[in-house]
């Protein structure tokens, strides 16, 4: 009696097995009413959230198959617990809001750098963008150039960025920042610590008035859920 | 015989169970996620106000009477965000990037095509009256003053303090608000958005007189002998510069070496032969001594244009933005009369550039 009933489960988790092999696309049903919303469901056996140590924290989930991120033109879906599970992350640091060229001269290029860090679980990564209300100027309105072929140089009236790092989108050529939102970084997948460099680089020439110049340039950092 | 009964009761067990799992995928679904998803805004600093640009794509559609719900995070301010500082679009595509957008005309509350549009605690909602939305299209919402379409957007939400991770939810719902579709997203707020930058750039100025003698020779009654220096400035003075000219002795600048005859200086704009007359002209034009354009041809010339050197500063040269070498040409003619008193004369006259910083 007791071999039947073990072959009876065997047989039962045979047919499951093949459910789920089978092809037969999962609904992520929410499930919801006035006063909650069960974001997901999963059935696997097992998992915790518990392992840890100073440098990481683990969350793991067992018995499901074929999880992770598909996508065509049409769709995305995210197969599995952790793919559903997790609530939206994003965070964004910028590394200093000074950036001081000091006394700048003709003789060479001064340049400053911050650098820019996104984190975040958005299935399409994330974007930041740069922009300024008014040029790099002085008080009195005089301002200095922005940079207009490709590189600031030494002599020239000219200012601008450039970006590095693996998502830096300016790290081809200096680049003027204007009034409308350019994009600095671009990262198309969900990312930990996203590091992108801008260095601010300026020039003057012999003609640039005197005077003390300094502009706000504002970086925005946008998930893509 | 009872073993096989047995069996036979696993089996329908079995089967009654599998039909269950099979068929569970296939019913209907409930909610479907939004895709897409994003907000981005014009600040990200804490406690600053903010316009948000949200854009999502809604799989199901929003039927005439459901609801279109934002849930800003706990934390944002709506202050007094009402349907005017609010647009909703539909897209023209599901490519939030590139569909073109068509907005809906809001009001407080719907009525037939006008959608409902108001802010209640962090939830923004958009009511349908008899107006649609198409499943599978990116839909845009605009909080702020980019919210442009119809009365324009005057006022702003506020972002919180300081924080990460703090989750928008948007819905569609049934006029019942039984979700439809459910996305999330989250926003980082941070201390500062805005990176300072600043420079300074010190003051140059540079002045050069390119001789400190200038001879006019030998005064005849037939001709205008002129002679020249040239000034020459470099400043990065935003406001550039002014060079003037003064004589040491009011009136008679031109002196004789018994210290009491002069030349007398030039009463109008030109010094003519055969009249006693000594004045200055200049290279430059829009300063106080005349334009002399061509100091060398006024040389052995009946007339050269130049007024009199006075004992009070005159521009003889400037400009208004900074200049590089920017060189202007000090003519000074003289010519002399009948009775002209013979003998060697000389005139000191100073030359003072300044810098309009």
């Amino acid at each position: 009696m007791k071999n039947i009933f073990i072959k009876g489960i065997i047989i039962t988790l045979v047919f499951i097995y093949v459910g789920i092999f089978r092809g037969v696309p999962v609904s992520f049903a929410l499930m919801s009413s006035e006063s909650y919303i069960n974001w997901m469901d999963s059935l696997n056996f097992g998992g915790e959230e518990t392992s840890f140590s100073t440098n990481y924290k683990l969350q793991d989930t067992l018995g499901e198959v074929g999880t992770g991120r598909i996508s065509s033109t049409n769709y995305t879906g995210l197969i599995g617990f952790r793919q559903a599970e997790a609530d939206p992350k994003m965070t964004f640091t910028i590394s200093d809001t000074t950036v001081d060229f000091g006394t700048l001269s003709v003789s060479s290029v001064s340049s400053d750098s911050v650098t820019i860090t996104t984190t975040t679980n958005a299935v399409d990564g994330y974007v930041t963008t740069i922009y300024e209300t008014e040029n790099l100027k002085t008080g009195a309105g005089s301002d200095i150039d922005d940079v207009a072929d490709g590189t600031v140089t030494a002599g020239s009236e000219e200012y601008g960025i450039r970006t590095s790092g693996a998502a830096g989108q300016m790290n081809a050529a200096d680049t003027s920042i204007i009034t409308s939102p350019q994009t600095v970084a671009l990262y198309s997948s969900w990312i930990n610590g996203s590091a992108v460099t801008i260095t601010f680089k300026a020039a003057i020439s012999s003609l640039t008035s005197a005077g003390a110049y300094s502009h706000n340039v504002t970086l925005i950092s946008t998930g893509r859920f | 015989m009872e073993k096989k009964i047995l069996f036979k009761k696993v089996i329908k067990i079995t089967l009654a169970s599998l039909i269950l799992l099979l068929s569970s995928p296939l019913l209907p679904v409930h909610a479907a996620a939004l895709t897409s998803i994003t907000d981005t805004m014009t600040r990200l600093k804490a406690s600053t106000v903010s316009n948000h640009t949200i854009k999502f794509v809604q799989l199901t559609g929003v039927a005439a009477g459901q609801k279109l719900k934002v849930t800003f995070p706990t934390g944002f301010v709506m202050g007094t965000v009402d349907y005017t500082d609010v647009d909703l679009a539909e897209g023209s595509t599901n490519n939030c990037t590139s569909a073109v957008f068509t907005d809906k005309v809001l009001a407080a509350t719907p009525l037939a095509a006008t959608w409902g549009a108001a802010v209640a605690g962090q939830v923004l909602t958009f009511t349908s009256g008899t107006d649609t939305i198409t499943a599978n299209k990116c839909v845009l919402i605009e909080v702020g003053l980019n919210a442009t379409a119809g009365v324009g957007g005057d006022q702003q939400v506020t972002n919180p303090v300081a924080g990460n991770n703090l989750v928008m939810n948007l819905a569609t719902t049934t006029a019942g608000d039984v979700n439809i579709d459910t996305g999330f997203l989250a926003v980082s707020i941070i201390a500062n958005d805005q990176v300072t930058v600043s420079a300074t750039v010190d003051p140059t100025f540079t002045f050069a007189i390119s001789a400190s003698t200038c001879a006019l020779g030998t005064l005849t009654l037939v001709t205008v002998q002129t002679c020249s220096v040239t000034l020459t400035t470099t400043t990065n003075a935003d406001g550039g510069y002014t060079t003037t000219v003064v004589g040491v002795v009011a009136g008679a600048d031109l002196i004789h070496s018994n210290g009491s005859d002069d030349i007398d200086d030039a009463t109008g704009v030109q010094v003519n032969a055969s009249s006693e007359e000594f004045g200055i002209g200049t290279s430059d034009s829009g300063v106080d001594i005349v334009t002399e354009s061509d100091c060398v041809g006024a040389d052995n010339s009946a007339a050269a244009d130049a007024q009199a050197i006075t004992n009070t500063a005159q521009s003889v040269a400037s400009n208004t933005v900074p200049v590089s070498a920017e060189a202007t040409t000090a003519c000074f003619a003289a010519s002399a009369a009948a009775i002209t008193t013979a003998g060697a004369y000389s005139a000191t006259t100073t030359f003072i550039s300044t810098g309009t910083f």
